[in-house]
């Protein structure tokens, strides 16, 4: 019974015996052992580069972020300067002491279409817009009415100025993608009422810079707000409408340095 | 190179040959007064600019320094560079005459010219006929078209048709020929004039114009410069302005200096030299 099996190993030892086929065994084994160490190489490269890749948009995200975040503190420090000055809070202040006023500080700010003071019932008391002013507009349309001492932040506004959301009279036409995003901060004069400072930022601001900063990087960008809405910017390579997520992904610690809006950077 | 630079003095000596009444003789002895008057006053207007440079061995030049490639100050170092900022080193060293620049500007340039603030106007001022009425040119020594400017990401102008739109805000610097050109040539869209302290760049960025209209020198440096901007062209030739240098009218002896300066630059290959090293050999006059 055991005869078969004796001589089938011994005709194998035999077969290793030769020196051939020996080395053609240990090539055979070695091939594998390159193969094998190809493939964990290249799934190692692989997950290096994801790693770098991560790194890379976090790092260019990092960047968006802080020029968005410096742009919307900017427009709210400008306007909390504004909200202090004689020429703007002072119960004797007139119209065109306002309108000199936001001008004066308009020059500065190379991100602003526009600057205006609105009253809390939405009429345009002073504006940087020659035709803006005694319009009423819509308060709704550029935010949450902020309290006195507050700054909030609108969505984009189709328009070039607060005459594109008029009450009455038909809205100041403007080329389609041109808009805004209003900032607005209440502050109380001293004649006791309240009255808005409005900043209309100019969105193409934050869209130019990160278009010059992705340029040459396959990643995209998009800058949102906290509720998660994005702000579509006309003329970017924005690839989302609307909102991003129902929750917010991180709260005004998490966020690293933004106080205004998250970016983000997608490869 | 020594250049002449005299003026033509008329003889004031004035007879009276014929014989004359009382009367006569007191309306000619008017007549001749006047006529003293004015021979005395007459080389005034025939070479006060050229007298004053070679007096002075100073010659003052009117620049604009927010020129780029033409006479820009560098906002760090504060150095002067430009086709005409080497140009006008050249004719101080023709006429032996030490450099002096005087800041002006295109609003301000006919002013400055007339007010004695400078002997010559060097900052590639383009040949409108309402700057010809007020001072003398040049020959032409470089000639430019109108280019749009606007940024990578605006929506607003894509090509040189998406200018003039209903809506559309196109910003030009106050006093620069495009003021008149576009403002006569703009049907549907909005002219904006950019007066100091605003500059064209700063409103276009802040979105308060869609485009801004300027010639070749400027955009091409401004291309160089700025990562955001983007050349809008016209498709075919659309207001082509020959630039010269500019003085003040009545001084033929100073205009002519200055027009064989310019004849001679061509000649030589100086112009033709700055041009290329500013940028700016595309339009050169030859």
């Amino acid at each position: 019974m055991s005869r078969p099996k004796d001589t089938a190993a011994r005709s194998l030892l035999a077969w290793f015996a030769q020196p051939s086929h020996l080395v053609l065994l240990v090539g055979v084994l070695a091939s594998l052992a390159v193969w094998v160490a190809i493939v964990a190489l290249v799934f190692n490269d692989f997950r290096a580069a994801m790693r770098n890749n991560h790194a890379h948009a976090a790092m260019l995200a990092r960047i968006l972020e802080d020029q968005a975040t410096r742009t919307f503190e900017t427009a709210e420090l400008a306007l909390d300067a504004l909200a202090s000055s004689p020429a703007v809070v002072s119960a004797s202040a007139d119209p065109r002491r306002m309108e000199d006023a936001l001008k004066q500080a308009l020059a500065g700010l190379t991100f602003l279409r526009g600057l205006a003071v609105v009253e809390a019932g939405g009429r345009v008391v002073a504006s940087t817009f020659p035709g803006d002013a005694e319009v009423f507009i819509d308060m709704a349309r550029i935010g949450p009415q902020a309290v006195p001492g507050q700054s909030v932040l609108g969505g984009w506004v189709a328009g070039r100025s607060l005459q594109s959301i008029r009450m009455n009279g038909s809205p100041q036409p403007a080329p389609p993608g041109v808009g805004f995003i209003p900032v607005q901060h209440a502050f109380r004069s001293e004649a006791g009422n309240t009255l808005h400072l409005v900043a209309l930022v100019n969105p193409d601001a934050l869209s130019n810079f990160q278009r010059l900063t992705l340029e040459a990087e396959t990643f995209e960008s998009v800058v949102a707000s906290y509720g998660g809405r994005s702000w579509q910017v006309p003329g970017s390579r924005l690839p989302w409408r609307g909102r991003l997520w129902d929750a917010s992904p991180c709260s005004r610690r998490t966020c690293r340095g933004a106080s205004t809006a998250p970016t983000w950077a997608r490869g | 190179m020594d250049l002449p630079m005299t003026r033509s003095t008329p003889d004031p000596r004035v007879r009276c040959t014929s014989p004359c009444s009382m009367a006569a003789g007191l309306l000619r002895g008017l007549a001749t007064a006047w006529v003293l008057w004015a021979g005395c006053h007459a080389p005034a207007l025939a070479g006060p600019v050229a007298d004053r440079v070679q007096a002075a061995a100073t010659v003052r030049v009117c620049i604009w320094p927010d020129y780029y490639g033409v006479t820009y100050r560098h906002p760090r170092t504060q150095a002067l560079a430009g086709i005409d900022i080497e140009l006008s080193a050249a004719l101080g060293q023709d006429l032996k005459a030490r450099v002096e620049y005087v800041e002006s500007s295109f609003p301000t340039l006919i002013e400055d010219l007339n007010q004695d603030r400078c002997d010559v106007a060097m900052f590639a001022i383009g040949m409108l006929a309402q700057r010809m009425e007020k001072l003398a040119f040049t020959e032409p020594y470089m000639k430019s078209d109108i280019y749009g400017i606007t940024t990578k990401s605006n929506t607003v102008v894509r090509q040189w048709a998406d200018i003039d739109q209903p809506g559309v805000l196109v910003g030009v610097q106050a006093g620069t020929f495009m003021e008149p050109v576009m403002g006569e040539r703009l049907k549907k869209a909005t002219m904006v004039t950019v007066k100091p302290p605003a500059t064209r760049e700063r409103e276009l960025m802040a979105g308060r114009v869609d485009v801004f209209m300027t010639d070749y020198p400027y955009s091409r440096r401004l291309l160089d410069n700025a990562d955001w901007a983007r050349l809008v062209e016209p498709p075919q030739p659309f207001s082509v302005l020959p630039y010269g240098y500019a003085v003040k009218k009545g001084d033929e002896r100073w205009l002519a200096t200055i027009d064989s300066f310019v004849a001679r630059i061509k000649r030589d290959g100086r112009l033709r030299d700055a041009a290329g090293r500013n940028g700016l050999a595309a339009i050169v006059v030859r």
